[in-house]
């Protein structure tokens, strides 16, 4: 009898999540100084902020999002722009407090719909990555 | 590693990173902080003007 075969899909989850983690918490190399990792920090969020507010446009023109959610969402994009504009060094708590705002302000089962959700989750985990960083925290 | 694994890292995994790697070339995705710079504050500037666009035209 052959003995069980460990299943490779929890090794091929770690691979990816190795090439991500290293991909996405790590500037490229020919980002070196201070200020070009700070900007590059700060477009990483940017970039799910925009998936954010796009998704939730096209929700809300579609009908599967209502106007108020989808305005929640709009809102919160454009003042975490405003804010990483003005404070690319030190937008983190301040991001981070308004995002927590704003999903409170929304019934779960829209902030869980498979129109925002994957912008939702992406927010959530770049925020994760790169709060600390903002923050002085690491 | 058994060779189920080297096999599905050689044959998917690898080729995925190389294509994802020619993708962000081909895209023209930064590379030095003038041009990181440049996207990010293009991105900021698109994400207020159709956010500012939208909410004006659905006030609460």
């Amino acid at each position: 009898m052959r003995p069980p075969r460990p299943s490779v899909v929890p090794i091929l989850a770690l691979l990816v999540a190795l090439v991500f983690l290293a991909t996405a918490c790590h500037p490229p190399i020919t980002i070196t100084t201070p200020q070009g990792k700070v900007i590059y920090a700060a477009n990483e969020v940017a970039k799910r902020v925009e998936l954010l507010q796009t998704a939730a446009i096209a929700g809300e023109a579609e009908g599967t999002l209502p106007t108020d959610v989808a305005r929640v969402f709009v809102q919160f994009s454009v003042s975490a722009a405003k804010t990483l504009q003005a404070l690319p060094a030190g937008w983190g708590t301040t991001v981070a407090v308004a995002w927590g705002e704003a999903k409170q302000q929304i019934p779960l089962k829209y902030l869980n719909s498979p129109t925002v959700a994957t912008a939702v989750m992406a927010v959530d985990t770049v925020l994760a990555i790169w709060l600390p960083v903002s923050t002085g925290g690491a | 590693m058994q060779p189920l694994v080297l096999l599905l890292i050689r044959e998917i995994l690898l080729p995925e990173l190389v294509a994802l790697i020619k993708a962000r070339q081909a895209a023209g995705q930064p590379i030095t902080e003038a041009e990181l710079r440049a996207e990010f504050d293009a991105r900021i500037g698109r994400i207020v003007a159709i956010g500012e666009t939208w909410l004006a035209t659905h006030p609460a």
